[in-house]
């Protein structure tokens, strides 16, 4: 038998698929179409893995930055906090649950006093071979202290006391040597300084970390229980939660889910070129009996190759980008960030859905083409565009789907549900999907009225209907992701008259919103005039702010759950399910002395009598007392605060509730200086600010003023530069493709006496008119999106960002369209080679 | 002589209502094995429509077309993509080669395509375009070819393996009367081979090469000639005069 | 055809035997056209006169004659050559005349007419390819006249099809108007 008969005798066998050789014929073709048109193929490339990188890369910063429950469990499950001044009394207790628990590790603590400061530094007595808390110790430098008298210290102890490895660090009576600098990983704003395990001075409290007996220990996972033993020892349980990663990987895998549906949009809108481009050797392909199957797999091998290599270089880029810059994300995240510790799973899903999204996206042109009738084909016209209503109904019904997915997605407690989550987003890039082609074809109707270089360029978009749409979906999604990012760090930015303070106030406090330090008249007098004089130098004025604070019964100093002492102050709380929440800083009760209430505008006289608390808060008001000293345990059976309301002054860290004297007398509490409320007719200068850092600073109190907030200005600068950047280059791509498509067209204006000036304007008018219409769309569907995730709270959507907006909606048209211009004007390369194709 | 290609009452109508157009109207055809075909008439009349229907790219709304014996409206999709890699061969004016593709790649594809082997369909692509001597431009792709060279590519293509179906649609259009004829020769040359062709044309000198000239217009047959045959001399037959 | 001419231009090669001269004739011609001895002699003898070959000086009878082409001869010869033939259309080409004629009858279907003549025509070009593609690739004698009657018949064929075009886009005569019509109107429309 020949050759050629054998030929014959294994294609009688192959059936009509025509098997591997007529794929390997088919693909063949595809590869040197791929490499006869590898600069536009490089520009789809370039684009494609860029965006595959970008997804990567966010899926595994998300995975990595939040902050993970091992700052506080190491390698346990389970921690028991147990604090007393009585450390007898706490050995004795730790000895039992020690032996209950076993195998355990033990942390002792001790809060120690900074001199000349409130401040105070944790003394840590912590084995760096613990069993479980390997994870939370680090050495940076110098080794581990072996010896009595011998500490490390973290950065930051270092710093306060300008001391480094060899030095003497004096806090109590005995020196110590500075041996080694160490850190906590998992939470690098933790500074403490480390002692040898079983130093005496660490008694105040204990950590007792153990992996817990599931069958003994009931307790429920992420479970906090306080508790007080009968011996007065303050103890708090607390278990680690099923996973630590669940959030993260929810925000990671919906990152990676839009970030992908923008490469299949991008590679969508690549691909529907080309193969329209092709559709006249589709033609002669299926003259020539190829079957549709085999005129797909040309389209879709180009898919797979294209998916591939952005697959393999976009997570090659992104590993590269993540080794290099996963360090300086460290402080943001405020932990060690392992680089090697990635994510694989996340990262094969990442690279496998990629390959899948561009192959899928490859398959709906190739779909599309093959079944376009082979006479159609071979004479290279258009198919003809699906009816519009249908897919305007389609387009609201996914509209609607998101939306109600969005809204839904996020359960009470604010964990997002992985479904509603990722499909949301999903179902809306499909309703502006179905969305494009009517914009398109709105663009031919207004086309009619347009000089003849725009009408052109219109009507070509609406002719070749496919390509127009699969263009600006990819234009619509980039810029509906640079919106959001816009919306959304709008939201978060406090305006000018929001935010924690107003920038013509300064805060001074001594110590923390619920507990009061002990200081003595004489130092709250010597206070009180460097306060004073502070303001006398900003020309502001003073208002003195008294907490009110509850007192013991008993005599005994109020120890809080961490071994602090001072004044337990009163708080005002919503009550909330099965319990009250109280809002930090601004839950802190002052007594309403008649300069505070003349700031706020109250006339003392229009006060009831029956008026415990003035605040704008409104709703279910309790007054708490959090030092137990009062003896109610049961949240219910603490009776609501009459409430009479006053002004919001806007501002979270001013202070907003205050009692009046008679309710203080009624409750026997005592008005306690906790700190003063500066408030001056101009903005605070930095210098002002300096000055007043540098008085906290001296005489220990806590300094609060207006946040900067640089950060999140530039996240929306970014965005929205990001945002236009990805947009024009997805434009280029497809502009470049669809215009390189009109050579002809171009040739022949030239031949009819169209200058330069013609051709530009046809390019700029394309571009212009996909940019304005994707940004338009891309608003939209981001704003469908935005509204849905905020429904429980539309006021944080306001006041919209719209300077940005418009900068994009109007400035990306512009720059499209100039840019088109400018390179739009050369002559029409010689077409020698179209006639082949 | 067995009938290889032949449509009975094919009629095509394309648009609705008012728009309605009828491209064929009740065409009868018959083409022999070794017999060429000229078609000829106007633009407009339906020649191009009469090809695609014979060749299977386009249906009939009425009538039947059977190659070989076997009607094309009783195949399958596929059965009907298989029938064009096998039996039938296209020649266009132009548009004819896959860019990507050398020119003996661009003959072997149909024979590929159908699950020949690259190395057998090779050797008989080469034989194809030996025939119609293009083989030395075998390894060469069509952008680096001349007109008559492509032409003969596509031709070689059209004929290769057992391919015995030709169809053409003003297949010398582009080329100069020189290379216009020498494709023809080899066109000729083929058919004693047993193969069936249909040329479709509006130019009567490449008419003039079939052995029937069945003329066309508004769709419909309205006339064909004789085989040509008689004394071999150009003096006898004296037109008109 | 210019017999002496072409009898000219054979003996432009060269002096030849009056018997030679016919065979390479016919020859040259592609055998299109054949020419009897007597023919040959009554032109030699005709150019002879007019000073334009002249011959041996032997007696015997004139197959044995040799001639060859005189100084005059020549010049005749390369005249001949770069003169136009007559490009003038016959004033009454037949076919005109018919289709004309058909213009006027009544119940004649014109389209039916002009078929019948492109049949006509069509075969003998097929006939003309038939000859051509039968000959020997290096009878180019042949193939130019060959290809001579080719675009001769071509012209006419295209012709044909532009006067059926044109009689296509002629508008119908109204039924009643069309008689009634002006002549000079009609005319007007149908050679517009």
């Amino acid at each position: 038998m020949t050759v050629v008969e054998a030929a014959y005798v294994q294609r009688r066998r192959s059936g009509s698929g025509g098997g591997v050789a007529g794929r390997r014929a088919v693909t063949r073709w595809a590869w040197r179409m791929f490499r006869r048109e590898w600069r536009q193929q490089i520009v789809v490339l370039v684009l494609l893995s860029v965006t595959v990188a970008a997804a990567v890369f966010a899926a595994i910063a998300a995975y990595n930055l939040p902050p993970s429950e091992s700052a506080e469990f190491g390698t346990a499950d389970r921690r028991i906090t147990l604090s007393s001044p009585d450390s007898a009394a706490l050995l004795s207790e730790l000895a039992k649950l020690a032996d209950q628990y076993a195998p355990v590790e033990t942390i002792w603590h001790a809060q120690l006093p900074v001199p000349g400061s409130v401040e105070t530094l944790d003394l840590r007595a912590e084995d760096p071979q613990g069993l479980y808390s390997r994870p939370l110790l680090s050495l940076l430098d110098g080794h581990y202290p072996t010896r009595a008298g011998e500490v490390a210290v973290t950065n930051g102890v270092a710093a306060m006391f300008g001391v480094g490895v060899g030095d003497q660090l004096t806090v109590l009576t005995e020196p110590w040597t500075v041996v080694g600098v160490v850190e906590n990983p998992t939470q690098l704003d933790d500074e403490f300084i480390l002692t040898l395990p079983g130093d005496p001075r660490a008694s105040e409290k204990v950590n007792l970390l153990f992996s817990g007996h599931p069958d003994e220990h009931q307790a429920p996972a992420h479970s906090i229980r306080q508790f007080t033993t009968p011996v007065g020892i303050n103890g708090l349980t607390q278990s680690r939660g099923p996973s630590d990663r669940g959030p993260a990987v929810i925000a990671a895998l919906s990152l990676d889910t839009i970030a992908l549906l923008l490469v299949s949009l991008v590679a969508a809108a690549g691909f529907v070129v080309v193969a329209q481009r092709r559709l006249r050797q589709f033609g002669m392909l299926a003259a020539m009996g190829a079957t549709s199957r085999q005129l797909r797999l040309v389209t879709i091998a180009h898919g797979l190759v294209a998916g591939l290599v952005s697959a393999v270089v976009g997570s090659g880029v992104a590993l590269v980008g993540w080794f290099t810059w996963s360090s300086s994300l460290e402080s943001a995240a405020n932990h060690r960030i392992n680089s090697s510790d990635l994510p694989w799973w996340l990262l094969a899903a990442g690279i496998g859905l990629a390959l899948l999204t561009t192959t899928a996206a490859a398959w709906w042109p190739a779909r599309t083409t093959a079944r376009v009738p082979v006479v159609t084909a071979l004479s290279g016209r258009p198919p003809r565009p699906k009816r519009a209503h249908r897919s305007a109904l389609a387009a609201v019904i996914f509209f609607v789907v998101g939306f109600a997915c969005l809204a839904k997605g996020i359960d009470k407690q604010g964990v997002a549900k992985p479904f509603p989550f990722i499909g949301g987003p999903i179902a809306i890039v499909l309703g502006i999907l179905f969305l494009c082609p009517i914009a398109i074809r709105a663009l031919a109707i207004v086309a009619g009225r347009l000089p003849i270089a725009v009408r052109l360029a219109l009507r070509d978009l609406a002719r070749y209907q496919a390509r127009a749409a699969s263009a600006l979906a990819a234009i619509s999604l980039g810029l509906g992701i640079a919106f959001t990012a816009i919306v959304v760090s709008a939201a978060a930015t406090p305006a000018h008259d929001s935010g924690n303070l107003s920038d013509r106030q300064i805060l001074l406090r001594l110590g923390d919103f619920d507990l009061i330090p002990e200081r003595t008249s004489a130092q709250i007098d010597q206070l009180d005039a460097a306060v004073n004089q502070l303001a006398a130098s900003l020309g502001a004025v003073v208002y003195p702010l008294d907490a009110a604070t509850s007192v013991s019964t008993t005599g005994e100093p109020f120890v809080d759950p961490e071994g602090r002492t001072g004044h337990p102050a009163i708080l005002v709380g919503h009550r909330v399910d099965r319990g009250i929440e109280v809002s930090g800083n601004s839950g802190t009760v002052y007594v309403a002395t008649a300069k505070i209430l003349a700031r706020d505008g109250v006339d003392p006289s229009t006060i009831q009598p029956s008026t415990e608390v003035l605040t704008p808060s409104t709703g279910d008001l309790i007054l708490v007392d959090p030092s137990g000293f009062n003896h109610k345990t049961r949240v219910d059976e603490e009776t609501s605060a009459v409430v009479q309301a006053i002004a919001d002054p806007g501002y979270s860290d001013q202070p907003k509730a205050f009692i009046t004297e008679a309710a203080m007398r009624s409750h026997g509490w005592v008005a306690v200086r906790a700190g003063w409320l500066i408030e001056s007719e101009h903005p605070i200068t930095s210098q002002q600010r300096a000055a007043a850092h540098d008085l906290a600073a001296q005489s220990g109190m806590a300094l609060v003023t207006r946040n900067q907030n640089h950060d999140l200005f530039l996240t929306r600068l970014i965005a929205t530069a990001v945002g236009m950047l990805l947009a024009l280059s997805i434009l280029a791509m497809t502009i470049g493709l669809i215009r390189g498509e009109a050579g002809r067209d171009l040739q022949t204006l030239t031949a009819t006496g169209a200058n330069s000036s013609a051709r530009r304007m046809l390019t700029a008018a394309t571009a212009g008119a996909l940019a304005l219409l994707g940004a338009l769309l891309g608003l939209l569907g981001a704003y469908v999106a935005l509204i849905a995730g905020y429904s429980d709270d539309l006021g944080r959507l306001t006041p919209i960002p719209i300077v940005n907006l418009l900068v994009v909606v109007l400035g990306l048209p512009l720059v499209a369209s100039t840019v088109a211009w400018l390179l739009g004007g050369r002559e029409p390369v010689a077409i020698a080679r179209q006639a082949l194709d | 002589m067995t009938a290889v290609i032949e449509l009975r009452g094919v009629t095509k109508v394309y648009g609705e209502g008012a728009s309605e157009v009828h491209a064929l109207d009740h065409v009868d055809l018959t083409v022999l094995s070794g017999e060429l075909v000229a078609v000829m008439g106007p633009s407009g009349s339906g020649k191009s429509t009469l090809l695609t229907i014979a060749g299977s790219l386009e249906d009939p709304s009425e009538g039947s077309v059977l190659i070989d014996g076997l009607a094309l409206a009783e195949m399958s999709r596929n059965d009907r993509a298989r029938m064009r890699r096998r039996s039938i061969g296209y020649v266009f004016q132009d548009f004819n080669l896959l860019a990507g593709l050398t020119a003996c790649e661009n003959v072997t594809l149909p024979l590929e395509l159908d699950g020949t082997s690259s190395k057998a369909a090779r050797v008989l692509g080469l034989e194809a375009l030996a025939a119609l001597g293009v083989a030395e431009h075998a390894a060469r792709f069509p952008d680096e070819l001349s007109g008559g060279e492509r032409q003969r590519v596509a031709i070689a293509r059209a004929l290769v393996g057992e391919r015995h179906v030709l169809l053409a649609d003003e297949p010398t259009g582009a080329l100069d009367s020189a290379n216009g004829e020498a494709v023809m020769r080899l066109l000729r040359k083929a058919m004693e081979r047993g193969v069936a062709g249909i040329i479709v044309t509006h130019d009567a000198r490449l008419a003039s090469w079939a052995d029937r000239v069945v003329f066309l217009r508004d769709g419909r047959v309205v006339d064909q000639t004789a085989a040509p045959v008689g004394p071999e001399s150009l003096l006898v037959p004296e037109p008109t005069t | 055809m210019s017999v002496p001419h072409a009898l000219l231009a054979l003996l432009s090669e060269g002096p030849k035997y009056g018997l030679r001269l016919r065979q390479e004739f016919e020859v040259r011609t592609g055998e299109v056209w054949s020419l009897n001895v007597g023919q040959v002699y009554t032109t030699l003898q005709r150019l002879e006169r007019d000073g334009l070959v002249e011959s041996d000086e032997t007696d015997g009878d004139g197959q044995q004659k040799r001639y060859r082409i005189t100084e005059a001869g020549s010049g005749e010869l390369a005249h001949w050559l770069r003169t136009p033939p007559d490009t003038e259309l016959p004033p009454r080409d037949e076919l005109i005349i018919k289709v004309l004629v058909s213009l006027r009858l009544p119940g004649v279907d014109l389209h039916e007419i002009l078929q019948v003549h492109r049949r006509h025509f069509v075969e003998a070009m097929q006939h003309c390819t038939h000859i051509k593609s039968k000959a020997a690739d290096d009878d180019i004698e042949l193939a130019l006249v060959a290809d001579a009657e080719l675009f001769r018949l071509d012209a006419v064929v295209r012709w044909l099809d532009a006067a059926d075009a044109r009689l296509k886009r002629r508008p119908l005569p109204e039924p009643g108007v069309a008689e009634a019509a002006p002549r000079a109107t009609r005319k007007s429309t149908v050679w517009a």
